[in-house]
């Protein structure tokens, strides 16, 4: 048998700790265990004979922490042929064990970075790095990879594609859960089952952090969702200081005691992690090895994941936020012709507090790289949303852009029934992970009958099972078309989404709001159909979260359908609708200016509107909203208001200049095209509130500008203010650390764009260091950068 | 005393709301200011994991060179700081990344509500060193040391670099899942690294900010009498 067949049929010891085992042994806190590879080998071998002896059948080279951002090649070569060397050499100091032949695992461990954007390790140098360590495993002859201690899903998600890409061998996965149950980036057992029985793994589990107690409910979450086997690898409880040693409060009996109630529980291999010995895996072996095996039911869940997060499709239908589409949305086509990713990431976080758990992302325009756009998209909204993401594209190669720098397993937007079509998308299925949205149409077209639309869908369903894609993977979209060409189009779609319930057992999806085109008033004709097809199961709709009357149907139909406990969402959803209504006639202020003064975004919003009706434009920037501004920036310099407060203001300004900018798109009123101004946090420098407070604050006073955001490289900032003809670039940095980097900037720039002033500001500059490295100018705050924008640009409300 | 690296993980107490309010720069809060201030304690509440690692090494002193056993250098600050001691514990502590979320996100959404978060994650790692510096003390104390206030790599003359030393000898990252970035920040960005000196001697003249010799800073707190 195989170690894969095994891993899949068998109960599988693993060892325990080493590294507290080497400290025992004499290893200084400054020293790295796998140096004792090379410089203690009897040590390391004999632990490892130990532990087969015990009754270990995988036990874990000591690799722990050994990667490229440590080890240059020859090193990593050196250290990790040791280990290995001293695994065998272990193993064959004992008589072969009749359980079956001894394996040595390659451990891979965190790279000992956070990953972009919260951390400064890219998401391919991840990759990379994981890469050669595996490829070094796997020359020095690893029977598996174990993928352990990971707190963060997407490191894991960058070391698990790695060992797919780099070798064949079975790929083991532990996450180490804190005393919260998730993980250090906020990922809980549920997200990270989805995401790595996406990816394929052989199977995956928990190890560290915890003891084995502590350690259960994230086991029983994990066993709850899982379709593979699992293993588990604990701490020894807690550890404390005795003595001067270190020593741990749970003995080897009470271990075995968890870890017998555990693989009762159905966990197939256990194991140990920090402060366990041999001992404790002899008694755990002692304590499982006639506990029998049982059986890994096939779990068929559709779920879909985020970097902290599942969503599972089943009886409470799920709503997808569409408003991430440029279709029809001039705003929207805009921002993506201009690369205005702050536009779209508002986009994501406004459907995200008006209540969807899944949101579409298609970034398609005649014109723009696809493939850059979408996977720079996801990058970004995935680091402020929480919510699993439909990645939406009809080109193949911004689809695996898009999967491979997800965080999660993500849904795909779509595959149809032509044969083309599949053959570029299951693989990408298969590799990545993922729910694939299946649009019943094909080289035929679109069947006219509900029956034409569920063969299809029949075809989908076998041609990804070729691919390995079970059927749960798949979620059906019937495709829905205008009532207003074809009378009969909600008819056939919605016996289409009863018949693939019935006949096949798929989930379905529909967008709603194709069935009103061409019809005034959308929104009823969108609601009721909306509310049909619930009746006739489907499971998702692709929908405007920001309709009232969607919403309604929504929380109604969960309610009447008793999917709604105590109707409490309902209530809570009704009581939202009241407060609004209440709050709407009675405004806190009569006065833009007053309502700016005070931050109160709502009202300036409101009474920005009202004034609209009389008043021009420019007329209500020049005369409200930078006096207004104006008083609170000089509040603020005479310590009279504070930071927050001129925030505030800012939003609210800027809030109502939003509206004022529509307003003049829609009259056509003539303005001055005005230059932006071109921000951005310097290459290496990851700390960027400074930066985005005087973005809110340079908006609010109506100048156009252009965030590139942070780390970003100098060559990223010359392009832009080059492409952007932007007269004024302003640059900031944190640390002493990151300010050769805007000095290297500010050189590019002056070289490159010599009609760019350069203004810099953050916490480690003076006056005379900004002089020093070149800068045009010093900001000591947002309102001084406001001052010299207007002294470089010009007055935000002029006219031409 | 010099045992490894101990390793704790503590229930994140209450933000303190003046330390916020110091932080966030605000002196006097009005009704708008209370909201917001009050709003952000919510919607951080429950985003703080408290850990922190430590270790203590001997202190070692050859001509200018200050050896702390895992890192030696020479520095003016650092030899002021470490006066009379015999000893030094360093200690990394973060209180999470659930923060640097919340700052992400309202970093595009809010940056009223940004910069006051920023305020809250400031005062949780303060509380979160004092709980550890309160720690080294108690158990230097058994030991008839005392502990002197606590000193960050890039203080004075203390290069940055001296983080990587650290870094390595605490095995931050996989302890407690701080990092360092190339350009030596840390992140979860809500995280602090230290040296506690521990003397013979009880400390002399005053700690805090009434010890700093930055009288312009704008969060020196004021002697309240």
């Amino acid at each position: 048998m195989t170690l894969r067949e095994e891993i899949r049929r068998n109960r599988l010891y693993f060892d325990g700790g080493m590294g507290s085992l080497l400290q025992a042994a004499g290893l200084r806190p400054e020293e790295m265990p796998p140096q004792w590879n090379l410089t203690h080998p009897d040590v390391i071998t004999d632990l490892q004979r130990q532990y087969y002896a015990a009754g270990a059948r995988v036990v874990t080279a000591n690799t722990f922490g050994v990667n490229p951002g440590k080890y240059d090649a020859d090193a990593m070569d050196a250290v990790i042929g040791a280990a290995f060397a001293n695994a065998r050499k272990a193993a064959a100091l004992l008589p072969p064990d009749p359980a079956g032949p001894r394996y040595a695992a390659l451990d891979v461990s965190p790279l000992g970075k956070l990953l972009q954007p919260f951390g400064d390790l890219p998401f391919e140098t991840a990759v990379d790095w994981f890469a050669q360590t595996v490829r070094c495993g796997v020359r020095h002859g690893a029977d598996l990879i174990l993928i352990e201690t990971m707190n963060d899903s997407y490191e894991t998600k960058a070391a698990v594609l790695a060992a797919k890409e780099n070798c064949d061998l079975p790929i083991i996965v532990c996450n180490a859960y804190g005393a919260d149950g998730k993980l250090m980036t906020g990922a809980d057992p549920a997200a990270m089952a989805a995401l790595l029985e996406g990816l394929g793994v052989d199977a995956y589990g928990a190890n560290c952090s915890l003891g084995p107690q502590q350690l259960l409910p994230v086991v029983r979450q994990l066993l709850e969702v899982s379709s593979l086997p699992l293993l588990v690898m604990p701490n020894a409880g807690l550890p404390r200081v005795e003595d001067d040693r270190t020593v741990y409060d749970v003995d080897a009996a009470a271990f075995a005691d968890v870890m017998a109630q555990m693989a009762a529980e159905g966990v197939r291999m256990l194991g140990g992690c920090c402060g366990t010995t041999p001992a404790y895996i002899a008694e755990t072996v002692r304590r499982t090895r006639d506990i029998p095996l049982r059986s890994i039911e096939p779990k068929r869940r559709t779920v879909v994941s985020s970097g902290t997060r599942a969503v599972v499709f089943g009886a409470d239908p799920l709503c997808i936020g569409e408003r991430i589409n440029p279709t029809g949305k001039k705003r929207f086509k805009q921002a993506l012709a201009e690369g205005d990713s702050e536009y779209i990431l508002q986009e994501g976080l406004k459907q995200q507090q008006a209540g969807v758990p899944l949101l579409d992302v298609n970034v398609g325009l005649p014109g723009i790289d696809e493939t850059a756009t979408l996977r720079d998209t996801v990058e970004k909204l995935q680091a402020v949303v929480d919510l699993p993401l439909q990645i939406d594209t009809a080109s193949p190669a911004a689809m695996e852009a898009a999967l491979r720098c997800y965080n999660g397993k993500a849904m795909i937007n779509s595959v149809n029934g032509k044969q083309e079509c599949m053959r570029a998308v299951f693989p990408l299925v298969k590799k990545y992970g993922g729910v694939v949205v299946g649009l019943t149409l094909d080289e035929d077209g679109i069947p006219a009958d509900a029956e034409g639309r569920v063969a299809i869908a029949a075809k989908i369903i076998e041609t990804a099972a070729s691919y390995g894609i079970g059927r749960e993977d798949i979620v059906i979209d019937p495709l829905c078309l205008s009532v207003s060409a074809d009378a009969a189009a909600a008819g056939v779609t919605l016996r289409a989404v009863r018949l693939l319930k019935e006949r096949l057992g798929v989930h379905t999806v529909l967008g709603v709001s194709n069935i009103s085109f061409g019809l005034p008033s959308r929104e009823a004709v969108n609601a009721a159909f909306f509310a049909l097809a619930l009746e006739n199961g489907l499971s998702a709709a692709i929908m405007n979260p920001f309709s009232a009357d969607m919403q309604k149907t929504y929380f109604a139909y969960r309610a009447l359908r008793g999917l709604d406990a105590n109707c409490a969402d309902y209530l809570a959803f009704a009581a939202g609708l009241t407060a609004e209504a209440a709050a709407a006639p009675a405004p806190a202020v009569q006065d833009l200016q007053q309502a700016v003064l005070h931050g109160m975004k709502a009202a300036a919003v409101r009474l920005c509107g009202e004034q609209l009706q009389h008043v021009a434009p420019l007329d209500v920037v020049r005369d409200q909203l930078i006096p207004a501004l104006d008083a609170v920036g000089r509040g603020v310099e005479e310590k009279k208001l504070y930071l927050p407060q001129l925030l505030m203001s800012a939003e609210a300004a800027g809030a109502a200049f939003d509206l004022i900018k529509e307003q003049i798109g829609r009259t056509g009123a003539q303005t001055k095209q005005r230059p932006p101004f071109v921000l951005a946090t310097v290459q290496g420098d990851i700390h960027d509130i400074g930066k985005n407070i005087v973005r809110v604050v340079l908006e609010s006073y109506g100048f156009p500008v252009v965030d590139l955001g942070k780390d970003v490289p100098p060559e990223t900032v010359v392009q832009a203010v080059q492409r952007h003809q932007a007269p004024v670039c302003g640059l900031s940095a944190l640390m002493t650390t990151t300010v050769p980097a805007m000095e290297e900037t500010i050189r590019q720039l002056h070289a490159q764009c010599p009609g760019c002033k350069v203004v810099v500001g953050g916490a480690v500059l003076t006056r005379e260091y900004a002089a020093r490295i070149g800068a045009d100018c010093y900001a000591a705050d947002a309102m001084e950068t406001v001052r010299y924008a207007e002294k470089i640009i010009g007055q935000p409300a002029e006219k031409t | 005393m010099y045992n490894g690296v101990t390793v704790r993980r503590y229930p994140a107490a209450p933000p303190d709301r003046a330390q916020v309010l110091r932080y966030a720069g605000i002196r006097r809060e009005d009704a708008g200011l209370r909201a917001l201030v009050d709003e952000c304690l919510t919607l951080s509440a429950g985003a703080f994991e408290w850990a922190a690692c430590r270790a203590v090494w001997p202190l070692r002193r050859t001509g200018e060179l200050v050896d702390c056993g895992f890192a030696a250098l020479r520095s003016r600050s650092l030899t002021g700081a470490l006066e009379d001691c015999e000893a030094v514990a360093a200690f990394a502590a973060t209180v999470g990344f659930g923060i640097d979320r919340l700052l992400q996100r309202y970093g595009h959404l809010s940056v009223a509500r940004a910069a006051v978060l920023q305020a809250v994650g400031t005062a949780q790692i303060e509380q979160l060193c004092d709980v550890v510096c309160a720690k080294i003390a108690q158990e230097a104390a058994a030991q008839g040391l005392y502990a002197r206030p606590r000193f960050s790599p890039g203080y004075g003359d203390v290069p940055l670099t001296l983080q990587t030393e650290l870094f390595a000898a605490l095995d931050v990252p996989h302890r407690i899942g701080v990092t360092l970035t190339d350009s030596l920040l840390m992140a979860p960005s809500k995280s602090v690294t230290a040296l506690v000196g521990l003397s013979r001697r009880p400390c002399r003249g005053p700690a805090g900010c009434a010890g700093c010799p930055d009288t312009e800073c704008p969060f020196r707190e004021e002697k309240k009498s």
